[in-house]
């Protein structure tokens, strides 16, 4: 499901004339009611392009859901006091959640926590989305459970779990946001939702080709020597992130509203946010939203006496949502303690810019952990941006002599587009409340068409949540 | 109720407005890298002035003739003209830009092969542990030469290269840059290319030894290669390989000879190799200018003398 790839775009085409195609000789020849015949089409064409991807990922996919739906059908049945139900949600989450821990958190937990030393899970790769649709499964169990709400049919379930443009990288979505489109769901042409799924793909496109792919491609990498540079690096990841996953979310939610399904904005131009609480707000927001409702409100939220405690327990644990090492808990303690800070009653309060540059910094400086997965360099990195020694003339200059060579000068250029998609961003957002509107005009479409056919760079890197 | 975040505007007429901008973006892009880039037009004019040179030499005496296929190595390595004139052999300077990948380049140079004639194979090891084979700067430069098939001598060859007519944001930045800076926009000249081919350029940057050299060949590399040989001997030509002469500093010139002799170990089991002293790495820096694999003039007439002594050894030549 990889956006960027002309391969999914042949094979999703594909799968769409077949659909077409038997629905227009075989069932409307024999039923007039196609809707049944719909929702079962593009389950098989979900897993089919998840097939595509990996047959392991399409294999642990279906047991997941499997396991959910079979467990949910059989506590429903066999209890009736939703408190008993409740109950069986301490088996079912586990057994939800195991085939994650085992392929993602293996290595990790044989290795750094119980100490085995060699022990490997060598060869076995992280199944595609396996993070993204356990969650929204989880979600989807809790509610069910907690909020007494009905069991859907196999199918709206399967739907559900796998609905392709979302399956792989999010965003996470709720039963009561999806399901209820899903169970009205039929293939149909809609040229008005096919605009304006479009006017989001061609925006997620020019994101994460021509933006993110050229950071990726003109990061300047270099020895962490000196802080300039390494300042350098880490903004361009940062930048690079969020264009990539961005652009990947921009385009899940276009392909969707082209088959009529709305999904949820997951990121709202978090680098518009004026505090570190806002820009959670903003980034990656089904996930944070997953994790205020399933991990910190019930632990107590921010009323309990430990809301500091939880806060650093939703942020540790968001860490090692993004992947199996040190690294990842570090960035997540640090965005903890980032809020911690904000939210502590201090009697001065800073002016706005001052406030949005240092979030930003904060922001920043946190995903040099996410970039850096080798925890000693990682903290030298740290210690090096942090020593006000280390900012001194000589690697002021050799920051300049690296500006100036011809990967400096591209890093500069892109970094100078990368400057105007944000301020468009933010001009959008003061006038009119959302972050993409200008960027979403039928002008701007044509333009960022034209730029991301020219500038794109011939190959194409994974997206990097592909990895979470 | 469902959570959308945002409050969708209707843009009419979006999908065949899309449709013009790509086609419109897709033409240019096109012209630009077929037809405008500076460094296309280069390799361009510089791939006709080394055709011209093949046909010279067949109608100066129809015998067959040495193709020396490579990259830039090549080109600033052998000098055809010089072997013509003082050492009465017929080589051909194919060497364009390694850049093209080796697909493009055997593939050029099987174009200009005809029965009888020796390709000697010098593509810069580099190359050949190299998976992907044919890169983009290739497919441009068969579209910018209109012989799209030196990329389909395979069977296994990718027809589909729309994508990869594109410039991209390094090139179109790059370009910006030098004319800002007021640069030249390709730092290698037409008139600094002699007859027969050879590249010359006065840049001396200061180049940097190679401290290790590939081991091991690509599967892709090899499939390449076999293929190359089963072609070739349906067309009635001779195949061989031989190094390009690389710079390496002498504390290091040992395990690049290392490294270089168990490559040809390899590459010797799919086709004949030419066997030279020192396996091609050289420790005089002065011999090269530009780049740790571009020879000087001098160095270049002095390879091609070397190269011309091993060939006439060699059964190949026979």
């Amino acid at each position: 499901m990889n956006f960027a790839d002309i391969r999914f775009w042949g094979i999703l085409a594909f799968s769409l004339a077949a659909i077409l195609i038997i629905r227009a000789v075989l069932v409307k020849a024999t039923r007039p009611d196609s809707g049944g015949y719909d929702r079962f089409a593009l389950a098989i064409m979900g897993l089919v392009l998840l097939g595509c991807v990996s047959l392991q990922s399409l294999g642990i996919f279906v047991a997941v859901s499997v396991t959910t739906y079979l467990g949910l059908s059989l506590i429903l049945k066999t209890h009736s006091s939703p408190e008993r139900r409740k109950r069986w949600l301490w088996l079912l989450i586990p057994l939800q959640l195991s085939p994650l821990v085992f392929y993602k958190y293996g290595g990790f937990l044989g290795n750094e926590i119980l100490g085995f030393g060699s022990y490997s899970l060598t060869g076995v790769i992280i199944p595609v989305g396996i993070s993204f649709y356990t969650f929204q499964l989880i979600a989807f169990a809790v509610d069910t459970l907690k909020r007494s709400q009905p069991l859907p049919d196999p199918l709206t379930t399967l739907n559900y779990a796998g609905f392709f443009p979302q399956i792989v990288a999010g965003p996470i979505e709720r039963r009561e946001d999806l399901l209820p489109q899903l169970e009205k769901f039929c293939f149909r042409w809609d040229k008005k939702a096919v605009e304006l799924g479009l006017t989001w793909i061609i925006l997620g496109l020019f994101f994460k080709r021509c933006l993110a792919d050229n950071l990726a491609l003109m990061s300047l990498i270099h020895s962490g020597t000196n802080p300039f540079l390494v300042w350098l690096d880490t903004v361009m990841f940062g930048f690079r992130i969020y264009f990539d996953f961005c652009g990947y979310s921009l385009m899940a939610l276009g392909v969707a509203q082209c088959f009529g399904i709305k999904l949820t904005l997951n990121f709202r131009s978090p680098y518009c946010a004026e505090n570190i609480a806002d820009f959670w707000r903003r980034w990656h927001v089904t996930l944070s939203s997953w994790f205020r409702d399933y991990i910190y409100i019930p632990l107590g939220g921010s009323r309990s006496g430990f809301w500091a405690a939880n806060i650093l327990i939703v942020f540790t644990v968001s860490g090692i949502w993004h992947g199996a090492g040190w690294n990842f808990v570090i960035w997540g303690a640090m965005h903890g303690l980032f809020l911690l800070v904000y939210r502590l009653p201090l009697k001065v309060r800073l002016p706005r810019p001052v406030g949005f540059l240092l979030t930003h910094l904060s922001v920043f400086l946190a995903w040099l952990c996410f970039y850096e997965t080798n925890t000693g360099e990682v903290f030298r990195k740290l210690a090096l941006l942090l020593s006000p020694a280390s900012y001194n003339g000589s690697s002021l200059q050799s920051f300049f002599t690296a500006l100036l060579s011809s990967n400096g000068f591209d890093a500069c250029a892109i970094l100078a587009i990368v400057a105007c998609v944000i301020g468009l961003e933010m001009w959008s957002l003061r006038k009119e409340g959302e972050p993409y509107r200008f960027l979403r005009t039928r002008g701007a479409a044509v333009v960022l068409v034209f730029v991301t056919v020219i500038l794109s760079p011939i190959s194409s890197n994974y997206f990097i949540y592909f990895a979470f | 109720m469902v959570r959308t975040h945002f409050n969708d505007r209707h843009p009419a007429g979006l999908i065949a407005i899309t449709f013009v901008a790509v086609v419109i973006a897709m033409g240019l892009s096109y012209y630009q890298t077929t037809r405008w880039n500076p460094e296309m037009r280069f390799w361009k004019a510089a791939a006709g002035a080394k055709a011209d040179w093949v046909d010279s030499l067949r109608k100066a005496k129809d015998v067959p003739v040495i193709i020396c296929v490579g990259g830039s190595a090549t080109g600033f390595g052998i000098d055809a003209e010089y072997a013509d004139r003082e050492l009465d052999y017929r080589l051909v300077n194919l060497g364009l830009h390694a850049g093209m990948g080796a697909e493009a380049l055997t593939g050029f140079a099987l174009s200009q092969a005809r029965k009888g004639d020796t390709l000697l194979v010098m593509l810069e090891p580099e190359l050949l542990i190299e998976n992907e084979i044919e890169t983009a700067l290739g497919v441009q430069f068969a579209y910018a030469i209109g012989d799209r098939e030196i990329l389909d001598w395979r069977s296994t060859a990718s027809s589909f290269h729309v994508t990869q007519l594109r410039p991209g944001a390094s090139h179109v930045f790059g370009l910006i840059g030098k004319i800002v800076m007021g640069r030249s926009l390709y730092r290698y000249q037409l008139k600094d290319m002699r007859e027969g081919g050879l590249l010359t350029t006065q840049v001396t940057s200061g180049i940097v030894g190679r401290n290790s050299s590939p081991e091991r060949l690509s599967e892709s590399a090899k499939e390449l290669l076999k293929d190359l040989v089963l072609i070739a001997s349906e067309r009635g030509l001779k195949v061989a390989y031989g190094f390009p002469w690389v710079y390496s500093d002498e504390k290091y010139a040992e395990l690049v000879r290392r490294g270089r002799a168990r490559l040809l170990t390899e590459v010797e089991q799919i086709m004949p190799v030419i066997h030279e002293e020192d396996l091609g790495v050289i420790t005089e820096k002065v011999d090269f200018r530009d780049s740790p694999q571009h020879l000087s003039e001098a160095a270049a007439r002095r390879r091609t003398a070397v190269l011309v002594g091993a060939l006439e050894k060699h059964p190949i030549a026979r």
